[in-house]
């Protein structure tokens, strides 16, 4: 049974497979990377590690930001090696059973851009959370191209 | 794989096949040269035989039937019912190559390759019948003294015990220059030592003899001889010398090509021997590869360097030697026609460099060439200095950075040809404004600095807003996306605890359209003026890099820490019959401690250890000096 993480992403209620989702932390104010790809925010520091700090913000239409009080530890396999990135949040909700006779199609009238990073619905009782698919989290984040001028 | 779990058993399958693989091509190599020998004849028996052993416990039909083969062969050399020639070595080899495939294939995908090495095992049974033969086969020997580690963890390792330190720093800071310094609880200087230890430790845990190197090269040795007509002799020595795995993995295909120059170029037919020695010197490694070949051709290289232009083609004060780093020049001497690729040396030394390291080149007719690559004996711990530019810090590795210059800021700049430069002791470097090139907002309120930077031949002064500090940095990767940017060689976290970006210095200037340059630094301290102030360079007992002015010493003494006292709160000695009040920036670990006994007033510095008197630069800044390319504090008096 696959089991949901959920988060808040400004007015977007998402879910993500809690399979790869390593740990949820307080974030401290993440470093700038000057000439970074938009969406990623900057550096953090977890326990010794140095991990790329994501804002999906931009890729769903919103604005981007430069700090979140939540960060999604996400762990991403790919290939033969797998990457671990930060994925900035508001409110972290809670881990449940996905009850698969909830999940749906994305919603018709979805943004374009949503529609990317959204592989279905799910209808819980007080709320209708996007599920993101983790593929194309990684497409948006890991391989954000980089532009130098 | 699916599940995200790697099947354990399969994982040392695969692990222990490599190494017993290896050993047998090892074996295999050493035997053609000595045919007879029994021990070889039995360990290469007996590599395969574990092999083929260890594949009855998995569904590996393909790559039993290979070790099958290959093991019948062996049977019959090693019970001497054949000799070994120089096919069956060859098809020996193949039979090696075929097994190594079929091993990483099963690694990459969790099941074996589909379909039978027909041919191959054909030729290897058609070497003789296979006889049944009943093997009494010796133990294998285990080795119960060293355990296996992932990578992975040792890596996790090294990055707690660096965060450790970094706490250990903030908890108990040992800059205190300004007074002489409270001694540390006895509880500190405890955490102090053993972190250091923890840290030293685990470092070495992370060191590998370099002879896992060296077991490929007798390989590599007889294909290259094979594939250029030549009869090589390899020589290896110091392989037991210890360096940092990651060295290890980047210093491979720089070897491969040194060596593949070596003997294509530097030996004339029919052959001759090449040295690969490796040994440690004070704080790194050197590789030497060394042919006695006919050596390069000063007057060819220097005709190659006048067709592309080179500036200095003609001039006999230079060195000839160094236009073989130049990009883009390729002599007969360089190219390789037989591969069709020329392996510049610009690219082995690019690799090199971006490893902390150097190589130099030195070559007589007619007495061959040496190849001499220094490496830093660990990657992963780096001096670096700290700067500050738009109100950001970033961090620069100190093995690239020549000197500190203070400016008044960019409008102090001259121009040539739209491109700003500073003019040091009458030569121009080019500047790279760091500010320009990250997007940032500089901030000169109080001047700014020039950093002058050198890396994979480009010169350039790299101008930051100020330099605040040294710092011993872990270096950690960047991943994707950042990675691919050309402004950082990775990350680090300060002992603030904040996270810094590491310039990527050689990518700065190569965005920065520096160009490379072989022209020698002007000026510096080569040329210093007879009045240049000496100096004495020393390490003090926070194990900063220290200048004390030498005409303030009127002597250098030796005591026994044992006889430091303290007297109202404050470090004495006996001294002379009388009491010298001392300053002391740490803690004593030694039972004897060095003394520098200043005058004016009549203080004595504890120092840990005494470098060298040295001449001071032509230039000072703001605290700071270059000093045999590292960063040595001035001592505040």
């Amino acid at each position: 049974m696959k089991q949901l993480c959920t988060f808040q992403l400004g007015p977007y209620a998402c879910a993500l497979d809690v399979a790869c989702v390593r740990e949820v932390i307080r974030p401290r104010l993440p470093t700038p990377v000057p000439r970074a790809p938009t969406g990623v925010v900057g550096l953090v520091s977890l326990r010794g590690q140095i991990l790329t700090a994501f804002d999906l913000g931009p890729s769903l239409g919103l604005e981007p930001r430069s700090e979140a009080p939540f960060g999604i530890v996400v762990e991403i396999e790919r290939e033969t090696t797998s990457e671990t990135i930060c994925l900035l949040t508001d409110e972290v909700g809670e881990v449940g059973v996905a009850d698969p006779t909830c999940l749906e199609p994305p919603p018709a009238n979805l943004s374009p851009e949503l529609r990317v990073v959204v592989e279905a619905a799910y209808r819980a009782p007080h709320n209708l959370f996007l599920v993101l698919t983790p593929s194309a989290v990684f497409d948006v984040t890991l391989d954000s191209v980089v532009t130098c001028d | 794989m699916g599940d995200g779990v790697i099947d354990p058993l399969l994982q040392e399958f695969l692990e222990e096949s490599r190494e017993h693989l290896a050993r047998f091509e090892l074996d295999l190599v050493a035997l053609e040269s000595k045919p007879e020998d029994p021990e070889l004849l039995r360990s290469a028996y007996r590599a395969l035989h574990t092999i083929k052993g260890n594949c009855g416990f998995l569904a590996v039909p393909r790559l039993e039937m290979l070790a099958h083969s290959a093991e019948s062969i062996l049977a019959r050399l090693r019970d001497g019912a054949v000799q070994l020639t120089a096919p069956t070595a060859t098809l020996l080899l193949r039979a090696v190559d075929a097994l190594r495939y079929q091993i990483e294939f099963l690694s990459r995908e969790g099941t074996e390759e589909k379909g039978a090495d027909i041919e191959l095992i054909a030729a290897l049974e058609s070497n003789g019948p296979i006889a049944k033969v009943t093997v009494t086969t010796p133990p294998v020997e285990t080795n119960a003294r060293t355990v296996r580690v992932d990578v992975d963890v040792l890596d996790e390792l090294m990055n707690l015990v660096g965060e450790l330190v970094l706490m250990r720093n903030r908890a108990a800071p040992a800059h205190a220059a300004s007074s002489p310094a409270a001694p540390t609880p006895a509880s500190g200087r405890e955490l102090d030592r053993l972190t250091t230890q923890l840290q030293d430790t685990v470092m070495r845990a992370r060191m590998e003899p370099i002879s896992r190197l060296f077991d490929r090269i007798p390989r590599l040795t007889r294909d290259l001889a094979e594939e250029l007509k030549k009869k090589v002799r390899v020589v290896t020595s110091g392989g037991e010398t210890e360096v940092d795995r990651s060295i290890i993995e980047s210093i491979t295909d720089p070897l491969t090509h040194l060596l593949r120059n070596a003997i294509d170029h530097g030996l004339e037919a029919p052959g001759g021997t090449v040295h690969i020695a490796a040994f440690q010197s004070g704080s790194q490694v050197v590789l030497e590869i060394r042919d006695d070949g006919r050596g390069m051709d000063r007057a060819a290289l220097r005709e190659r360097a006048r067709e592309i232009g080179h500036p200095r083609w003609n001039d006999e004060g230079f060195n000839a030697l160094e236009f073989a780093f130049e990009p883009g020049l390729s002599t007969a001497a360089m190219v390789s026609h037989v591969s069709g690729r020329g392996v510049g040396m610009d690219i082995v030394r690019e690799n090199v460099e971006r490893l902390g390291g150097a190589i130099e080149l030195e070559s007589e007719p007619n007495e061959g060439t040496t190849v001499r690559i220094r490496l830093p004996l660990t990657l992963a711990i780096t001096p670096g200095i700290i700067v500050e530019c738009g109100d950001q810090q970033f961090v620069i590795p100190q093995r690239h950075l020549r000197e500190l210059v203070r400016v008044r800021g960019r409008s102090s700049l001259e121009y040539v040809h739209n491109c700003p430069v500073h003019r040091l002791r009458d030569r121009l470097i080019p500047v790279v404004l760091l500010d320009e090139q990250l997007a940032l907002k500089a901030n000169e309120k109080n001047g700014a600095t020039l950093a002058v930077l050198e890396s994979e031949g480009r010169r350039f002064g790299l101008l930051v807003d100020r330099v605040l500090d040294t710092q011993e940095v872990v270096v950690k990767p960047l991943g994707p996306p950042l990675r691919d940017l050309p402004y950082y060689g990775g990350a680090t976290t300060l002992g603030t605890g904040e996270v810094a970006l590491i310039l990527e210095v050689g990518g700065l200037a190569a965005r920065a359209g520096v160009r490379p340059t072989s022209e020698p630094l002007p000026g510096n301290e080569a040329d210093a003026p007879e009045q240049a102030p000496r100096m004495l360079l020393a390490e003090d007992l926070a194990g900063r890099r220290v200048v004390l002015p030498l005409d303030r010493v009127e002597r250098i003494e030796e005591m026994d820490a044992s006889s430091i006292r303290e007297v109202a709160g404050k470090p004495v000695a006996p001294w002379r019959g009388g009491v010298l009040p001392l300053r002391m920036d740490g803690t004593i670990e030694q039972e004897r401690v060095t003394v520098a006994v200043l005058r004016e007033p009549r203080i004595g510095i504890v120092l840990a250890r005494i470098e060298d008197i040295v001449d001071a630069p032509a230039r000072r800044d703001g605290g700071m000096q270059v000093i045999r390319g590292e960063v040595a504090e001035v001592y505040e008096l």
